[in-house]
Formats: structure tokens, C-alpha cells, sequence
């Protein structure tokens, strides 16, 4: 099977401070991959690389074969097969919680009004949120603003979803019902990477787990490999410190 | 909902009954101060010499100001303010006088009085024409028509004069001051029309102008333009940053001397005056725009692209909508700069409040009365305006924000 995502010798600096070095790493479909790694290894930087929310200095991303950053790829298209959920949700202040998950869908993939809405509320139905879909996101409480975020993205059927630290910005008591949802999407067979603190969610759902140390991939395995037996003294640390 | 706007309604009605109710009764006030051409008829049964004796005689014998012996044109006629003298002859030819109404009583016996003439001064024989009713302020004008007969022996001939006397101007500062607000007050009310049409237009289009340059001014190229669109995106963000400099570092005073006696622009100062106001506001409005576009958190921009809109879709859907809304208040507050700062179109001949004023402040030359009625009109209207917008502000939940004046 081929990768979804081929990432080959990525780098990223901003100004002298060189953020990501040399990064590879293949996403295969159906896979749930989790980065971890401690505050400012480069886990955000990696994500917003791969629909390119930031532009890297040096090497390739695949998707599905397509180069990211030759001139004529569209981006656009391609970020439309891709979803991604940010820690401080951004949902949009100025449209309700069905116009936050129909607007890409209308304006992007031009598909029509009645359509988009119903796509729409059965998503937010997969996310628990079916009940306020007419409501203010400001209405909203964290956990439902996040969860409605999720839903904006699978408005857009996309191939992959990228998280990054989707629970951070929560009170502990709304962690729970965001990462419900991601593992129910998780079983469902969504291709998800998911930048997280979380190790619980990480060792029970993951399928590889990445841990990222000053802008490179120290070490990659299987949870039970990462959590049980790292190699690296820096991972043992990191864990140390985290669980 | 509904319910939340009725005192909204209720207050606005207020106001528009109380600008009805002015221009309503505005007409009945006064009478205009525009004069009408004068009316002339003339009636006459002779013919040959002696009618055009008598033609001349008409065409040059016009009534005096008895006071100060002030020839009275055909619009000084209609602001008669004191007593007249009609002159009794015009070389052979023997005037009769007569008046339709009380307001002007015509004494039986002549009286001489000596009056400037191409020839210097000469001596007259007149009847003298008494103010005898004076119209109160609210009356504006009584109107009468003179009625002269030309005679030169048997041949006559009959001409018309249609005057008023208006109320006088009371010589005391606060008499002065209630009179020239009632008897002027369409004057006024007009000049409110324009300067409210003007400022309220003025930033309504500024608004749509300052849309369309905030867009242009935050273009930027990136890596994946082709060269000609990274071109494009400079020179309009360029452009816009030029606008915003010009119009925002040049008084409006010049812009609109510029633009009106520099390039005759529109062919008509009031069109020329709300392009002016227009492109004036559009340039302190997209800087409104754009500091209220920076101050969005930048992930709305970035969850609307991972989204695949593209820039002018985030723009369009995302951005504008939110900091339209911030700007509001800033935005209103601009019209009501509007109010007070389209007074200097006056200088292209716009009859605007100010402008107005001026005029009316001329015809008595009692400048302070009239600058303190328009001061305190000014100040109405401003004050009012503001009292609205933060009503419909607080409406649709805007936070309410004072802003200094443009200048
Ligand atoms: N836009 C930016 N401009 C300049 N430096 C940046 C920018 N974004 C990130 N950095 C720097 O890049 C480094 C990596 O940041 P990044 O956000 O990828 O770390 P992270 O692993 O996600 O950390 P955290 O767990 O705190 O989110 C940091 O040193 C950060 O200061
Ligand atoms: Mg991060």
C-alpha cells in the first residue's frame, strides 16, 4: 500500500532558527500516527507544514504522489483533503455552527445549499453537536466548540485529518468527550495525525507514535515499542517527566 | 426580537416627525427669501410719444427707502423693513400711487427728499408709504402690491409692484437670535438636508470605496504567484497605500478646491462635494478596516484556508464580515465627522448648513446670532446622530467605543 503522506528531508527554519531538520516520515491510509515530544521540538511547525499554513525552506511532501510544493500543484484542492483542528478551535465568530460546517463545502467543493446542510448536520450528529446547530459558537463551552471544529473538517469528506492538540485548550472535564469522538473516527477508519499530550490517547489508539526532539524524529514505533521500551535516554526522559 | 426595536422605532419616528414638522411649517413661517422676478403689468392707453414717455417713465421710476433713501430693486421690495416714498413725477409725467393692502398706507400729501442720481444729488417730490401692519416673526412677510398711474396729459399708463414687509430684525442679541432661527428656518432646514444627504451618503459610499482598497492594500505576493500576478498584488497594494496617504495627509478643503476648481469634476459642485466626502472617508475608513482586520486572531485566516478557500474567499466569508462589525462604532463616528466636516464644502458653493448660515448671516450682516443658531444645530445633529448609532450599536451587541476626530 502506498502512503497517503511521503514526507522526504523536510526543513523548516524561521529566520536563523531552524526548526525542523531533515524530517521523514510516511503516513499510510487508515493509520493513526501520534506526535509527541516536548514544547518546541517542532510538532506544530510538522503539522502546518503538511497543508502548508507554513511554507518549508527544504525537501518534499507527497500527497498521494502529488509534490506540495511544485509550482502548478493547487493547493487549495489539496487542502480540501485535508482537514485540520486547531488547539484554539477557531471556529468562525461570525456564522453559526451549521454555517461554520457549510461554508467550506458551498464556496470550496461548490456542492449546493440543501446538500451542504444536510452533509452538514450529520456530521455534527456523529460529533454530538446536532442540537446546537443553530446556535453562536460563543455559545458554546470548549469541548462542544472543538467538537463542532471536528465536524467542520469531516463536512469536507476529507482523506486525512490532522490534529494539533486538539484537548490543550480544555478544562480537564471536556478533555474526555473531544477524544471520544477521535477515537470513534479513529475506529471508523479516518487516516488521522494527531500532535497531543495525551499518552492515554496516545498508547490506546495510536498506531505509531513519533516522538520529535529539537526538529528531528529522534525515534518512531508502536506504542507498546515508545512507551514500554524507548531506546532513546531523551524519550525515556520526555516520558519520565509526562506520565 | 421585534420587541427589542420598538423603543429603536419609537425614537426614530420621534425624529422624523420633528424634521417633518420643520419642513412642514417651514413655508408657512416665511415667505422665500429667493425673490420672485418682478412682476410688472403694465396698462397703458397711449401711443406714439407720449407712450414712450411713459414707458420710461415706468422702466426708471422705482421706490425709495425713506429712510436712507436706498433705491428698492424688485428684491429689496420684498424685505421692506420701514417706510417707503414713492416719487410723485418723472419729468412731464405725473405718478398716482395706490396699495392693495394695510401693511403699506400711502399719505395723501407729497414730501421732498433728496436721492443720489447719475446727475448727483436731486431733490424728488414723493408720497410717503407707511409701514402700517408689521407681520410678527412667526408671520414672515405681509405682502401688498403698489399700483402706479403714469400720466402725461390724457394718455396713462398703469404699472404694478409687488412688495412685503417682513418682520424686522430685533436689534437685542437674544430677539436677534430667536429671530433669525424662525425666520430662516427653511433656510437652515435645507442646509440640514444637504449636509445630512451629503455625510450620510458620503459614507456609505466611502464605506464600499475603503472595502474594496483595505482588500487591495493587504495583497501580498507569495512564492507560488506568477510574476505578473505578484506584479499586480503590488501595485494595487501599492496604490492603496497611496490613496490612504494622500486623502489622509491633504485637508478637504484643498482636496475639494482641487477636484472642483482644478478639474471641474462632474460639472456640478454638488456631485463634486459628495466625491469629495466620499473618496475622502474612504481613506480614513480602510484604516479603520485594515487596524480592525489585524486585530482578528490570525487562526479565523488559517482555519478558513485549511478549509481550501482561498484568500479572496477568507476575505469575502471570514475576515470582512468580523472586522466590518468591530468597526461599527468607528465607522458611524465617521459620519458624524461627516456632519461637522462637510462644512468646507462650502468653499466649492455647496449650500450646505454652513454655507447657509452664511448666507443668512449676510442679509442682516448679525453674524453672531446666525453662527450660534447653526453652532447649535450642528451640535443637534451630532449629538442626536451619535445617541442613534449607539442605539442600533447596542442593538446588534457592538461594543461601544469613543474615537477622536479625523482632524
Ligand atoms: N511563526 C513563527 N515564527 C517564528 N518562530 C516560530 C514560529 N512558529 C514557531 N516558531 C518557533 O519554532 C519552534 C517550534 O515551534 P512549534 O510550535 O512547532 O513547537 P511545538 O512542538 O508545537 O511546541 P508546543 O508543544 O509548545 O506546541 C519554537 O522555537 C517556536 O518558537
Ligand atoms: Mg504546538
Amino acid at each position: 500500500m502506498n502512503p497517503i503522506i511521503r514526507i522526504i528531508d523536510l526543513k523548516k527554519s524561521f529566520g536563523n532558527n531552524e526548526v525542523l531538520k531533515q524530517i521523514n516520515l510516511d503516513i499510510y491510509p487508515g493509520e493513526v500516527q501520534c506526535i509527541i515530544g516536548s514544547s518546541g521540538s517542532g510538532k506544530s511547525t510538522l503539522l502546518r507544514c503538511l497543508n502548508l499554513l507554513e511554507e518549508p525552506n527544504g525537501g518534499s511532501i507527497l500527497f498521494e504522489d502529488v509534490d506540495l510544493l511544485a509550482k502548478e500543484t493547487d493547493i487549495n484542492l489539496l487542502r480540501t483533503h485535508m482537514g485540520m483542528v486547531f488547539q484554539s478551535f477557531n471556529l468562525f465568530n461570525n456564522k453559526n455552527v451549521l454555517d461554520n460546517c457549510t461554508l467550506a463545502p458551498i464556496k470550496v467543493l461548490k456542492i449546493d445549499k440543501k446538500a451542504a446542510e444536510a452533509f452538514a448536520l450529520s456530521m455534527l450528529d456523529q460529533v454530538g453537536m446536532k442540537d446546537f446547530a443553530y446556535q453562536n459558537p460563543n455559545q458554546l463551552s470548549g469541548g462542544q466548540k472543538q467538537r463542532v471544529a471536528i465536524a467542520r473538517a469531516l463536512a469536507m469528506k476529507p482523506k486525512i485529518l490532522l490534529f494539533d492538540e486538539p484537548t490543550s485548550a480544555l478544562d480537564p472535564e471536556m478533555v474526555g468527550e473531544v477524544l471520544e469522538v477521535m477515537k470513534k473516527l479513529a475506529k471508523s477508519g479516518m487516516t488521522m495525525v494527531v500532535v497531543t499530550h495525551e499518552m492515554g490517547f496516545a498508547k490506546e489508539v495510536a498506531n505509531r507514535v513519533v516522538f520529535m526532539d529539537g526538529g528531528v524524529i529522534l525515534e518512531s514505533g508502536t506504542p507498546d515499542e515508545i512507551f514500554t521500551m524507548p531506546k532513546e535516554e531523551r524519550t525515556k526522559n520526555f516520558l519520565k517527566r509526562v506520565l | 426580537m421585534i420587541k427589542k426595536f420598538i423603543p429603536l422605532f419609537k425614537k426614530l419616528i420621534v425624529f422624523a416627525l420633528i424634521v417633518g414638522f420643520i419642513y412642514a411649517l417651514a413655508p408657512h413661517l416665511l415667505t422665500s427669501s429667493e425673490a420672485d422676478n418682478h412682476q410688472t403689468t403694465f396698462i397703458s392707453d397711449a401711443s406714439g410719444e407720449a407712450m414712450e414717455q411713459l414707458t420710461l417713465a415706468a422702466n426708471s421710476v422705482n421706490p425709495y427707502h425713506f429712510g436712507n433713501k436706498q433705491s428698492l430693486t424688485p428684491n429689496r421690495l420684498k424685505q421692506v423693513t420701514s417706510d417707503i416714498a414713492l416719487p410723485a413725477a418723472f419729468g412731464e409725467v405725473v405718478i398716482t400711487w395706490s396699495s392693495s393692502s394695510t401693511a403699506i398706507m400711502i399719505e395723501a400729501t407729497t414730501s421732498t427728499i433728496s436721492v443720489a442720481s447719475p446727475n448727483g444729488l436731486i431733490q424728488i417730490e414723493v408720497y410717503k408709504g407707511i409701514v402700517s401692519e408689521r407681520p410678527n416673526v412667526f408671520e414672515g412677510s405681509k405682502p401688498f402690491t403698489l399700483t402706479a398711474v403714469f400720466a402725461l396729459g390724457d394718455a396713462t399708463l398703469i404699472k404694478t409692484y409687488e412688495g412685503a414687509v417682513v418682520a424686522q430684525m430685533p436689534s437685542d442679541f437674544w430677539g436677534g437670535f430667536v429671530y433669525t432661527f424662525i425666520r430662516y428656518i427653511s433656510l437652515f432646514a435645507e442646509g440640514v438636508a444637504t449636509t445630512l444627504g451629503l455625510s450620510l451618503t458620503g459614507t456609505i459610499i466611502g464605506f464600499i470605496i475603503a472595502l474594496i482598497l483595505v482588500a487591495l492594500r493587504l495583497l501580498k505576493p507569495n512564492s507560488r504567484d506568477q510574476k505578473s500576478v505578484a506584479f499586480l498584488k503590488k501595485f494595487g497594494s501599492g496604490f492603496a497605500k497611496v490613496y490612504i496617504t494622500v486623502f489622509r495627509g491633504t485637508p478637504m478643503i484643498v482636496q475639494a478646491s482641487f477636484f472642483w476648481y482644478g478639474l471641474g469634476l462632474f460639472g456640478d459642485a454638488l456631485l463634486c462635494g459628495l466625491f469629495v466626502v466620499s473618496v475622502n472617508t474612504a481613506a480614513y475608513i480602510a484604516e479603520i478596516l485594515r487596524g480592525s482586520i489585524g486585530a482578528i486572531d490570525k487562526g479565523q485566516t488559517e482555519a478558513s484556508r485549511s478549509l481550501g478557500m482561498n484568500s479572496i474567499q477568507t476575505m469575502i466569508s471570514v475576515i470582512f464580515p468580523q472586522s466590518v462589525k468591530n468597526s461599527m462604532p468607528a465607522i458611524g463616528n465617521e459620519f458624524v465627522i461627516n456632519i461637522k466636516d462637510t462644512a468646507v464644502l462650502s468653499v466649492i458653493g455647496i449650500f450646505e448648513l454652513f454655507n447657509q448660515t452664511t448666507k443668512v448671516a449676510g442679509i442682516h450682516y448679525r453674524q453672531l446670532e446666525a453662527y450660534l443658531v447653526v453652532a447649535l444645530i450642528y451640535l443637534f445633529l451630532t449629538y442626536t446622530v451619535t445617541k442613534i448609532l449607539q442605539r442600533i450599536e447596542k442593538r446588534f451587541d457592538i461594543e461601544i467605543r469613543e474615537l477622536p476626530s479625523s482632524n
